[in-house]
């Protein structure tokens, strides 16, 4: 306690400097968790995009974002696979609702299983083939549209039957087309982007892992040339979360090394300063060791309150980007606990690291010529 | 092995690469419970000389030996410098960020004791010099007679037997100089400590057992 109490006094009695090297820790720890948050809550949602929709394996060629890759008739040879209780056609395509909102538009069909994940607000489903559309709710506050509305889709005049709710912030920023009417209106002749699959429950005793990994074989050996993935993998691994998540962790990481700096140079600082201080600890009894363990304590409490203040600026951030129509519900406003020891490990860690080569420099210090040192 | 307390043997100490001799060649004997005086002109080597009795440098050539075992060879010399001695300097080299009770527990953080015993024992080493009601006061706050008492408490935090004085009252008005001299000179009685003075004050001369007079870098009389 004492300890801890000289290396508090030994920060504050520049003030100033503390609290702005602080506030250099809270801008890297902010940038992380705001970044980094924001790519976390995105991937979440992806996954939760596909858990509640009940898809448990993604089937297409190439890549998962080509939405014109197969044909829609492989639908009939999933479906023959006795592993596979259903098979799903799906395609995108991304439309221009008004001048300021775009929003993804999927092609399914009416029999799809994949409704059962959505709750009807207004109106009904689309049937068949109709020339007919469904908003997700977020998408139907953002451009003023209830059911009984038209919009334009690709040049084409369509009534919005119903609105529903989702239980993934995708799809409820997006819209229903019946397959066939989106694969007219975007050209995509029989194509679609692939077929999201629901298994058959694993045999008694079966893993999960194993009776997936067992669909995914039968579905690539049966049909050559296409891919069979676990969805949870396919949110996991997508190029566009990917991009999203390195971009994230190079921005933050950008935003570390300059907190890391600032801890450096202001601990490089204080010890300049203090070098007849540390002699005279030197000549007090103080080992080395303990001038270090002082040196970097006070890097830490700097990180400790950046990471603290970065923490309150991150999710001040993330709530900032949860207000923006283009990024509503995405991010995650609540902080989880681990985000909060991941935040906060990190700001230590730089400190600690920052702090390290100043500390080392005063431990080295002869007692007798830092008394000295005018 | 030698009876000594303190021993030196052709102490020297070179700086700037020997272009600067400021100890050539000392040797010097003080037994325990000793109270030496030691005077000279400014740069003689009277510093030095308690620096490296002190273990805050390292010879050039010779030796210090406490107690017959010589400082190069000692393990752990900042065990030596905790417990075995006793600062006080000119100019008081309090931490001016810790109040006068938190400086005096400063040497104390190396010890085994207790958050609760160091306190106490601070408490009672200012209330020993006089300053039972500047406990909490910071060093600014203080006068310069009062920042060297609560030094002097500093040093004695340990229970140093040997206590070294670098001009202890050459920042000091004669009043507060004749208080710090009766404090150590008391102190060193009840505890029988050796203390050693580097001094221009012939008054703080006159009451030390033994005078040792430093002229060029070596003991003259």
């Amino acid at each position: 306690m004492f300890f801890f109490q000289v290396a508090l006094a030994n920060i504050l009695r520049r003030p100033f400097r503390a609290a702005l090297t602080a506030c250099g820790v809270a801008l890297g720890i902010g940038a992380f968790v705001a970044l980094v948050g924001f790519a976390d809550s995105f991937e979440e949602q992806w996954q939760q995009f596909y858990r509640t929709k009940g898809t448990d394996i993604c089937v297409f060629r190439g890549n998962f974002m080509n939405k014109a890759s197969t044909d829609e008739s492989v639908g009939g040879k999933l479906r023959a696979i006795p592993l596979v209780a259903d098979a799903a056609p799906v395609s995108f395509d991304l439309v221009d609702f008004t001048q300021d909102v775009s929003a993804v538009v999927q092609g399914w069909v009416d029999t799809s299983f994949e409704f059962e994940s959505l709750t009807i607000l207004q109106g009904r489903r689309f049937r068949g083939d109709e020339p007919a559309i469904m908003l997700g709710e977020i998408l139907a506050n953002g451009i003023g549209k209830k059911a009984g509305d038209s919009v334009e889709v690709q040049g084409a005049p369509l009534r919005i039957v119903g609105v529903f709710r989702a239980q993934d912030t995708f799809s409820a920023s997006s819209a229903l087309l019946p397959l066939h009417q989106l694969q007219r209106l975007s050209d995509l002749g029989t194509k679609v982007a692939g077929f999201d699959v629901r298994l058959r429950p694993p045999s008694p005793g079966e893993a999960p892992e194993t009776h997936l990994r067992r669909a995914q074989l039968a579905i690539e050996s049966q049909l050559p040339g296409l891919k069979a993935m676990p969805a949870g993998a396919v949110a996991r691994d997508n190029h566009i979360v990917n991009f999203i998540r390195s971009t994230a962790w190079a921005t933050s990481l950008i935003a570390l090394f300059i907190a890391v700096l600032g801890v450096a140079n202001t601990m490089a600082m204080s010890v300049f300063e203090r070098t007849r201080e540390i002699g005279i600890l030197r000549a007090l009894g103080w080992r080395r060791s303990r001038i270090v363990r002082l040196i970097l304590l006070e890097a830490s409490i700097l990180g400790f309150a950046g990471g603290l203040m970065g923490l309150a600026a991150g999710h001040l951030g993330l709530w900032a980007l949860a207000s923006i129509r283009a990024t509503a519900g995405l991010p995650r406003v609540y902080p989880s606990l681990a985000h909060f020891g991941e935040a906060m490990g990190i700001a230590l860690a730089i400190s600690l690291a920052a702090g390290f080569l100043p500390a080392y420099r005063g431990a080295l210090f002869s007692p007798s010529a830092a008394l000295r040192y005018e | 092995m030698s009876d000594y307390l303190l021993e030196t043997r052709d102490l020297a100490k070179f700086y700037d690469g020997g272009r600067i001799q400021a100890l050539r060649g000392v040797n010097l004997v003080v037994e325990a419970g000793e109270f030496v005086a030691i005077r000279g002109p400014s740069g003689s080597g009277k510093s030095t000389l308690l620096h490296l009795l002190g273990g805050l440098d390292t010879p050039s050539r010779g030796e210090v030996f406490h107690r017959g075992c010589s400082l190069s060879r000692l393990a752990d010399l900042d065990a030596y410098r905790s417990q075995s001695v006793g600062f006080v300097f000119q100019a008081f080299h309090l931490l001016p960020t810790l109040t006068a009770v938190q400086n005096v527990q400063v040497p104390m953080c190396e010890g085994n004791r207790h958050r609760r015993q160091r306190r106490e024992q601070a408490e009672t080493l200012l209330r020993d010099v006089g300053l039972e009601e500047r406990l909490h006061q910071y060093p600014n706050e203080l006068s310069a007679g009062e920042r060297q008492r609560v030094a002097i408490a500093r040093s004695l935090a340990n229970g140093p037997e040997i206590l070294l004085a670098d001009e202890p009252t050459g920042n000091l008005d004669s009043e507060s100089a004749a208080r710090i001299l009766d404090l150590l000179s008391a102190f060193q009685a009840r505890r029988n400590m050796t203390l050693l003075v580097v001094t221009h004050d012939p008054e703080v001369a006159e009451r030390a057992h033994r005078q040792v007079h430093f002229r060029n870098g070596r003991i003259c009389a």
